[in-house]
């Protein structure tokens, strides 16, 4: 095993990044509770510019600052204005509009809601709120839990996130789950913001505890429900010790697979309630959903200390259908940021490492479609039983090149269980296979040796081809 | 008022952009709208302290004889206001210059500690307190870069310098300068020969007429005592014939900035000014919109259920997310109280800029760290960066102090440079550490003159014959995070 100190490492850009384009500037005036909606590929650039003494405006609730230019690419989303402002627009975006109708006055009044519920725990010195976020793909759910996060990070809380949405990694590669105290903004420029890094971040980097799922749908397989109860039982020991956080409450967000529901039942909706003791439920953009949980939840129905609050909010006009194509160019732009940083003074500088065959001890998850036809999900503690198999050991070989694995804390010889609830330290990234001299290149992201530590590979998410040029 | 404020200041803004070089006479014309302005003082600040930190390298220093030139030729209030954020402003443009540009502005700085020259007034330009903090960046700062190799070319910074807009015109919701309800008289060209001050027309008047000969393309003839054009920061203030007598509270204490009643002497302006609201900017946007009263009060009786989410509490709301006696960091946004904690929390949280922007300027090579294991994290609290807890402790929870959270600064190459655990054969890694403010090795002692890695020598010391050295485990022990992990 060695590294190869010196060898310069850069990320391979993406394909079409350096295309030419017609910078065009434009100032755009927004009216008083409108906003600026946008689409930027990939492959360009859109600059935005709150021009200083024209308004006040926000980015999923995180304020913009005057005359700073924010650059985005590969993004959709919106510049709102309370207040009305001008904005400086530079660069080629797919498609901008502006935004007459928004649901920025019920996202406000949710967080109004809250606030008040931290208030009394304050003095009640019990738990703030428990907030669940449920609705089909695409209707708006990360971008209420990101503009509720602000607004408290604003009110000067310290919210704990849960990101249990596979598809899309929060401060860490898609297919992890992860969970995170906010106390300070989130990065406009870069999703939820950073994980930490070894010099100084402009904005304050965040501390996530990860577990890495490694499949891209939490109906599938029959890991997404024990890894809830794992994430549920760190959060609620960390609150007991964090007045600030506990205090502030959780937001959870969640895929939008599990609000799909199976007969109007829907276990993994329950099962989060539950393991959280969630006790506010926010549901976007779906009547029928709405109203079945309403029924499970209603006061007469569900016995439980405390009674869930049902709200039904009505999905953002601005929200865009991402089809899988730019999914994918999304995880695959998650991922490169982990090992390369977001961009200019972010970048990062990752290690490229030999190691042989034997130094990696690989578990691939055994996922729903592998031969476990009759895998029924539900009875979770049957399954789960003492030795249960939920991964199968691979030895390297080119069929796992490009892919990511996750670096658990288990060690090679814990049982699959034990692996499965630990958490995850961070990504390598398998740069090259040499099936012959039984040699693996690997991308990490620092210096150092290959942990011996047992690493889990998903079928999610998919491989990232030439992530190093 | 404030509105119009806004005005003046975006046309006070049109004109620094076209500022491109030093040019005496766009730098007189800059400071003689600043003095026409004076009621305007806050607005015209902050637009020129913008303008300092957004515009391209190049055009900084040139903008920064702006500021010199007006807090020499008008004073107060400017020197109050443009005193407020003088160290971010001048730190900030500082490291991104190259040495001839630092050296100019070191000499700028200097002239600040002292009197205006053939003042009467004893006093330095600016307080004692604004110049002295900037110093002490500086010395820090030739520290810091002593230790680095010499470099030559600009650090960038965040956010890049962007060209400013080429010809931003004023958005149509506000309209281009319009003068104020004032008696005026009838639109005479401004004269080119020296002009008597008791004949000057009405200020905004003034205003405009100025900043349409500063558009023109010949320069205006300005009447200078100096032949040469380019602004010379170190001499004496211009004595232009249109110059008003400097505000004369000569050797009086300088009156706090909130209701700072300009000196009678000082303008043609009728002579009760308005008091400067610190909060002119919310205050203004809040009276373009509603003008309805604030709520103040902490429970509102929102109830969670889907028909309160319907209810329109719009003032409610603004009150609660830009509250009206805030004030934003103009580098990230963020909003601080203007409380005295709300200040210090903010003078903390721009040092914190300050510090990730310096070594940032470092260029180490930086990487991810690895996360947090799971004990570890359950017991991890955030802590504001901005609140005073955080010195003390770090970014993150004071853990006991165990052997690898020992470090010792990188050592110079003459004290023998980068050298491998002497017992491992490992590189050690550098991490910034926040709090000192410093680049550092983690996990690491020093004894006799070499570095070891702390665990390596505990491990080494206590003759423990289970460790395998390279083989260092710790996986499930707690590291505080951005320091060294090892596997
Ligand atoms: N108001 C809006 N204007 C423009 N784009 C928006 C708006 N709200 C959400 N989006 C975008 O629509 C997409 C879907 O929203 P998201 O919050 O991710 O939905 P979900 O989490 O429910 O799948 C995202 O790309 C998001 O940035
Ligand atoms: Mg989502
Ligand atoms: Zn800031
Ligand atoms: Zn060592």
């Amino acid at each position: 095993m060695m590294s190869i100190p010196g060898l310069n490492l850069t990320a391979a850009p993406p394909e079409t990044l350096n295309l030419p384009q017609a910078i065009v500037t434009r100032t755009k005036v927004l009216a008083a509770n409108t906003e600026y909606r946008f689409e930027v590929a990939f492959s360009r650039t859109l600059a935005i510019k709150l021009l200083f003494g024209t308004g006040t405006a926000e980015f999923f609730g995180t304020e913009l600052a005057p005359n700073s230019t924010y650059t985005f690419q590969g993004t959709k989303g919106a510049i709102y204005t309370w207040e009305g402002c001008t904005l400086e627009i530079t660069g080629e975006a797919q498609s901008e509009y502006t935004g007459e109708e928004t649901q920025m006055m019920s996202y406000a009044n949710a967080h109004l809601a809250l606030e008040e519920l931290r208030e009394k725990s304050l003095h009640s010195r019990d738990h703030g709120p428990r907030v669940l976020i449920v609705g089909p793909e695409n209707v708006g759910k990360t971008s209420l839990a990101k503009i509720l996060t602000s607004y408290a990070v604003k009110s000067g809380r310290q919210p704990m996130v849960v990101n249990l949405d596979p598809r899309q990694g929060m401060l860490s590669a898609p297919g992890s789950l992860s969970a995170a105290a906010f106390s300070s903004i989130l990065d406009i420029e870069d999703g939820w913001g950073s994980s930490p890094i070894s010099g100084p971040s402009p904005v304050p980097v965040k501390m996530p505890l990860v577990y890495h799922y490694g499949l891209g749908n939490p109906e599938e397989g029959k890991l997404f429900r024990p890894l809830v109860t794992r994430m549920a039982l760190a959060v609620t020991s960390r609150l007991e010790g964090d007045t600030e956080s506990r205090q502030a409450g959780f937001i959870i967000d969640s895929p939008g697979a599990i609000s799909q529901g199976k007969g109007g039942v829907y276990e993994n909706i329950e099962h989060i309630i539950s393991e959280f003791s969630v006790n506010i439920l926010f549901v976007i953009g779906s009547e029928r959903l709405y109203s079945d949980l309403t029924r499970i939840y209603s006061n007469s129905n569900y016995n439980a200390d405390e009674p869930v609050a049902v709200v039904r909010l009505d999905k953002s006009g601005g929200c865009v259908d991402r089809d899988e194509t730019y999914m994918k160019q999304f995880r695959q732009a998650q991922i490169r940021s982990y090992f390369f940083g977001h961009k200019g003074d972010n970048a990062l500088g990752p290690n490229s490492q030999m190691a042989d065959f034997d130094d990696l001890s690989i578990f691939r998850v055994i996922d729903g479609s592998n031969g476990h036809a009759d895998f029924r999900p539900g009875d979770d503690d049957d399954v789960y039983g003492y030795g249960t198999t939920i991964y199968e050991r691979v030895t390297p070989s080119s069929m796992i090149q490009n892919s990511l694995l996750a670096i658990t804390t288990a060690s090679a010889n814990d049982k699959h269980e034990t692996i499965r609830d630990s958490s995850v330290r961070g990504y390598i990234y398998v740069a090259d296979v040499d099936d012959v001299k039984k040699k693996v290149r690997l991308l990490s992201p620092q210096p150092g040796h290959t942990p011996p530590n047992a690493m889990i590979l998903g079928s999610f998410p998919e491989d990232v081809p030439g992530l190093v040029g | 008022m404030t509105s119009h404020s806004a005005e003046v200041a975006a046309d006070f803004k049109d004109a620094l952009q076209d500022l491109k070089q030093n040019s005496r006479p766009e730098i007189s014309t800059l400071t003689i709208i600043a003095k026409e302005n004076t009621e305007h003082a806050e607005a015209i600040s902050r637009v020129l302290e913008d303008h300092i930190k957004t515009t391209r390298p190049e055009w900084k220093l040139p903008a920064l004889y702006v500021l010199d030139s007006i807090v020499k030729n008008v004073g107060t209030p400017y020197t109050v206001y443009l005193g407020r954020n003088l160290y971010r402003t001048f730190i900030d443009a500082y490291f991104i210059m190259d040495s001839g540009t630092r050296k100019a502005m070191e000499g700028l700085l200097k002239t600040w500690k002292q009197p205006v020259p053939e003042s009467m007034d004893a006093r330095p330009v600016f307080q004692p307190e604004v110049t002295r903090d900037i110093e002490t960046a500086l010395i820090r700062f030739r520290t810091v870069a002593m230790q680095q190799q010499p470099r030559s070319t600009p650090i960038p910074t965040r956010p890049l310098p962007t060209p400013p807009p080429q010809n931003w015109a004023p958005p149509p919701q506000a309209p281009t300068y319009t003068p104020p309800p004032f008696s005026m008289p009838p639109a005479t060209p401004l004269p080119a020969a020296p002009l008597p001050a008791a004949s000057l027309p009405a200020p905004a008047l003034q205003l405009a007429q100025l900043l349409a000969q500063f558009q023109a393309a010949p320069p205006p003839p300005f009447p200078v005592p100096s032949p040469q054009p380019f602004y010379q920061p170190f001499q004496q203030p211009f004595q232009q014939p249109f110059q008003q007598p400097l505000p004369p509270p000569l050797s009086t204490p300088q009156p706090p900035a909130q209701t700072l009643p300009l000196p009678p002497a000082l303008g043609p302006y009728p002579t009760a000014l308005p008091t400067f609201d610190p909060n002119w900017l919310q205050n203004a946007m809040k009276t373009m919109n509603t003008s309805t009263p604030q709520h103040t009060a902490v429970e509102n009786g929102i109830q969670v259920s889907t028909e309160s989410m319907k209810v329109a509490r719009r003032d409610l709301i603004m009150s609660k997310l830009y509250g009206p006696a805030t004030s934003q960091c103009g580098t990230c946004g963020r909003r601080f109280d203007t409380t005295p904690e709300g200040r210090d929390q903010k003078a903390k949280h721009l040092d914190r800029h300050f510090k990730v922007r310096t070594s940032l300027a470092e260029n180490r090579a930086i990487h991810r760290s690895w996360y947090i294991g799971e004990k570890e994290w359950i017991d991890y609290h955030e802590i504001d960066e901005a609140s005073p807890e955080f010195d003390s402790v770090g970014a993150t929870v004071a853990v006991p102090n165990k052997t690898k959270d020992k470090y010792v600064p990188i050592p110079d190459v003459k004290d023998g440079g980068r050298k491998p655990c002497p017992i491992c054969q490992e590189e050690f890694e550098d991490h910034y550490l926040p709090e000192e403010d410093e680049w550092v090795w983690m996990d690491a002692v020093n004894n006799n003159g070499r570095i070891y890695h702390a665990t390596c020598w505990e491990e080494y010391s206590r003759g423990a014959s289970d460790s395998v050295p390279g083989k260092r485990k710790n996986m499930d022990e707690g590291a505080r995070p951005g320091k060294k992990r090892v596997f």
